[in-house]
């Protein structure tokens, strides 16, 4: 079956590409334009010199927003990837033994989605204290649930496969079963909500840091961008919007994936 | 005379309120090749899975399945659980099943599910496992050897996907090697090559091959013994001797249905004298 896809995926992985590009790239090449003022430039818009305007201390917004790729972009993966190490766990456990262990993790799995997780990570962050790690860890520890329901429900249908029957009759233990067997076969839905949970996380690290919670500045991220944007709002609505269109963009590109895998 | 390497006596089997196997009795010879015929529901699957120390934990058993070794020890294999369980299955006995293409792992290349087999009972560094893996593969019969490891199942046809999962029954040195229907899902001159392979695997390598299908003629050809199932219970039991000649209604009933699904042998353009 074939059906139209339309540009949207393309574009997507053009736009993802780019951020990931200056994630990599742009510390290197820009660290110094990124901290360097222009008092000669506070507050200029948009122009050749600085292609997205400067703020207050005539720090180039374009360096910035390449900057804070690293950062923002980097806590979500890194996050998405904590969230599936602890969710492919639970989840794989619960699934291949059965049983009171089942229940005790989708138990423990159901309480913690019952917690709006928003507040929990304002509580944690609240204990801990802001900055980027603890940012990584909270969103990593509170965002498991939705993998491990996934990589469950994977498991159950698997694990009555015959070639799991085959695995067990030339004497494979539980463990090797699993990681050979079990967990590589149920890859494909879980990396396509992985591809979401980037977007979470990086809507999660933005919002977080726009209030006050998450990287702190100096450190440019992307949400903190966008704090700084909005104390000037009235005279530079650049930068307010497009720190808030990089978010949206990066956000609607990974969505625009994942359902393309989907 | 050895005594039997397998000794089934009153085999019970049930789920729930189903009775699978209502009291098997039968005995498989130390390098044998022995056959369990019977019609679907007649219980040869589960009789498999209690030899091969696979049936489910839901599952009621009574009775005795009594592994002999060649070293002379004895197992109940009923009895097993948990880590001599695992290590029973497959260095004692090795199981073929019936669908070699749901039977291999989708997203793993041949060759490593083979390794996968051979490190399930011995610590082999990388290399060793991988020429091991490449020998199995050899000794049964796959022709491109390197090309078969590296292949994805769904890149290899039935019979070489079988083939593939006769190297990993074999991979931890099974004495016994128990094979349920493993030809079904064949064609019928692979079914040939695949019976005679096991036979010739049996000699090769001191087996005993238990040989479980629902087709009595297929049975016939190679096996010392047939054993033939219904309703959960032996019904007759054939030894070569008399295989050809005394058969009880059932089994006549059997061979009955396999030659009815042939064409009149006028089709073939060959007159028939006696009609």
């Amino acid at each position: 079956m074939t059906r139209n896809k339309g540009a949207g995926p393309t574009l997507s992985l053009i736009w993802l590409g780019l951020v990931a590009a200056a994630a990599v790239a742009a510390p290197l090449l820009w660290t110094e334009s990124a901290a360097r003022m222009d008092f000669a430039a506070v507050l200029a818009p948009p122009s050749a010199a600085h292609p997205l305007g400067t703020d207050p201390l005539g720090r180039d917004l374009l360096a910035r927003l390449a900057c804070g790729a690293r950062v923002s972009v980097g806590v979500g993966v890194v996050a998405v990837g904590l969230s599936l190490l602890i969710g492919t766990f639970v989840g794989g456990a619960a699934g291949y033994f059965g049983g009171w262990r089942d229940r005790a993790l989708m138990g423990l799995t159901d309480v913690m989605l019952c917690f709006p997780t928003l507040f929990l990570i304002l509580a944690v962050i609240a204990v801990l204290g802001p900055g980027i790690w603890n940012v990584v860890l909270v969103i990593g520890a509170t965002s498991w649930m939705g993998t491990a329901r996934l990589v469950r429900a994977e498991v159950l249908s698997l694990r009555e496969r015959e070639f799991i029957l085959a695995a067990r009759a030339v004497g494979a233990g539980p463990i090797r079963i699993l990681r050979t067997h079990l967990l590589p076969n149920a890859l494909g839905p879980v990396l396509v909500s992985a591809v979401l949970g980037v977007a979470t996380a990086v809507l999660l690290e933005s919002g977080l840091s726009f209030l006050g919670l998450g990287v702190q500045p100096p450190t440019p991220s992307w949400g903190n961008l966008l704090t700084d944007g909005k104390a000037t709002l009235g005279v530079a609505w650049w930068l307010t919007l497009f720190p808030g269109l990089v978010i949206l963009l990066t956000a609607l590109a990974a969505n625009c994936i994942a359902e393309d895998l989907r | 005379m050895t005594r039997p390497i397998l000794e089934i006596r009153d085999l019970k089997v049930s789920f729930g309120s189903v009775e699978a196997v209502r009291g098997v009795s039968f005995a498989v010879e130390r390098g044998s090749f022995t056959s369990l015929v019977g019609e679907s529901g007649s219980g040869k699957s589960v009789t498999a899975l209690g030899i091969s120390g696979l049936l489910p934990v839901s599952a009621r058993k009574e009775g005795s399945v009594l592994f002999r070794g060649r070293d002379g020890s004895e197992v109940e294999t009923l009895a097993l659980s948990g880590e001599t369980l695992r290590i029973f299955r497959g260095s004692k006995v090795g199981t073929i099943f019936q669908d070699p293409g749901s039977s291999l792992n989708p997203v793993m290349r041949a060759g490593e599910q083979v390794r996968e087999a051979c490190v399930a009972h011995r610590s082999l560094t990388g290399a060793e496992s991988s020429r091991r893996a490449r020998e199995l593969l050899g000794s049964v019969g796959i022709g491109e050897t390197e090309r078969v490891y590296r292949s994805y199942p769904h890149e290899l046809s039935g019979g070489q996907r079988q083939r593939v999962m006769i190297a990993m029954a074999l991979a931890s040195d099974p004495e016994l090697l128990v094979a349920d229907e493993p030809t079904t899902a064949l064609d019928s001159s692979t079914e040939a090559l695949i019976v005679k392979l096991l036979d010739d695997l049996r000699r090769e390598r001191s087996l005993s091959v238990l040989f479980i299908t629902h087709d009595l003629g297929l049975a016939l050809g190679r096996s010392g013994q047939v054993f033939i199932l219904r309703a959960g219970r032996v019904e007759e039991r054939l030894v070569r001797a008399e295989a050809f000649a005394a058969r009880g209604a059932y089994a006549r009933a059997l061979l009955a249905a396999r030659l009815a699904g042939r064409p009149p042998k006028t089709f073939l353009g060959v007159s028939d004298a006696s009609s």
